[in-house]
């Protein structure tokens, strides 16, 4: 306590009835109170324990970021399990809206792929087929017909593939699915045959762009 | 307050006052040192709570809190509970040579005890007005009363201690 707080405290105990020696015994008082106990932990304790207390913090913080990495770890590892897994499933079956959301967003991404969804419808009824499960048949070959209606352009390979997989389905299936196999295998070969045709035309489009640029190439035409 | 560097300020800033309170109200220095910690140790956890501006009255508050609740555990006995720094993973550890120091000044003896025999309200006064030299209108926030009555009762406390001291 310096001596302008310690006659600032005088004057304090004065107006509340202190006579002058009075409350300035008090006032010495109060300042040997002051510098007796103005005793302090050293700096290297203090440093100690913040030292410590911020390393344990920081080491909780760690391990929450580790938790925070091993969760999305998990969530992605089973994510990813999830989808791979959809992939071999039949409709309904669990994982089937898995493996149609992962076509739908792989089909997005590359359109080519609706190809690849087509064969694998004809593989789904297929193995319905072998199965001789009749419940999800004619959900999957309303979902053939519509991909093979919507996509325009498709590989010729995998059209052969769907058609063929569509005939082995028609060996097994039960008598009340032959009708329908029988319709999307005509359906089938009508675009195949479309296909070939658009196939033929680029062909010799092709081969006549070909034959016009030779022609033009050499001397005397 | 958010940030570490904020909490190594008002650690450095405010714990050796109340070290120094915790240690006239418990005379441990040990228990002292412990119920130090754990004071901002509390204050650290609720830290996104705090208004920066409350924060020395909060620590006097939070130090008389874990000293009523030690006391209300253990009584008189005074038992060092470490249980809570040490669950939070920090080795428990004292200022050795500050502590001799205290304990062999027969001075600060003498006024401990006077000071123990002071009643509640006027020992808070002269441990905060004089002993940690806030002001009375540090002391009024954290005693929640007014400037007039820390004026009134710092007249009180001085006297009464004048007497004790001077009777013993």
């Amino acid at each position: 306590m310096n001596d302008e707080n310690l006659k600032k405290l005088a004057e304090e105990l004065k107006s509340e009835g202190a006579l002058e020696n009075e409350a300035e015994e008090l006032a010495l008082l109060s300042k040997n109170l002051s510098n007796l106990y103005a005793f302090e932990r050293s700096s290297d304790f203090k440093a100690k324990f913040l030292e410590q207390e911020l390393l344990t913090k920081n080491k909780f913080f760690i391990s929450r970021q580790m938790f925070a990495a091993v969760f999305l770890s998990l969530i992605l590892l089973l994510g990813f399990t999830s989808v791979v897994g959809a992939q071999n499933s039949l409709p309904g079956q669990p994982l089937y809206p898995i493996k149609i959301a992962s076509e739908n967003i792989a089909s997005f991404i590359n359109p080519s792929f609706k190809d690849e969804i087509l064969k694998r419808r004809s593989e789904e009824i297929k193995e319905l087929s072998d199965k001789k499960d009749g419940n999800t048949f004619h959900d999957v070959v309303d979902e053939y017909e519509k991909e093979l209606n919507e996509n325009k352009e498709i590989n010729p390979k995998k059209i052969e593939e769907s058609r063929r997989n569509l005939e082995e389905a028609r060996v097994n299936s039960l008598d009340e699915h032959k009708e329908d196999i029988d319709r999307v295998i005509i359906k089938t070969e009508s675009r195949q045959g479309e296909v070939k045709g658009d196939e033929d035309k680029k062909r010799s489009s092709d081969d006549n762009e070909e034959f016009d640029s030779d022609s033009k190439d050499r001397p005397g035409f | 307050m958010h940030f570490s560097k904020d909490f190594e300020i008002i650690y450095l800033k405010y714990s050796d006052k109340i070290y120094r309170y915790v240690y006239l109200n418990t005379n441990d220095p040990y228990l002292s040192e412990d119920i130090t910690s754990e004071t901002f140790l509390r204050i650290w956890k609720n830290r996104k709570k705090i208004k920066p501006d409350f924060m020395q009255a909060l620590l006097y508050k939070t130090a008389k809190n874990i000293i009523i609740d030690n006391y209300r555990k253990h009584g008189n006995a005074k038992k060092v509970s470490l249980e809570e720094i040490v669950k939070k993973g920090l080795e428990p550890s004292y200022d050795e040579d500050l502590i001799e120091k205290i304990t062999s000044n027969d001075n600060i003896k003498k006024i401990n005890d006077a000071i123990k025999l002071l009643p509640e309200n006027l020992k808070e006064v002269v441990i905060l007005r004089f002993i940690n030299d806030l002001s009375a209108k540090e002391a009024a926030e954290i005693l929640e009363t007014t400037e007039v009555n820390i004026r009134v009762l710092q007249y009180r406390a001085l006297k009464k201690l004048k007497e004790i001291i001077k009777n013993e």
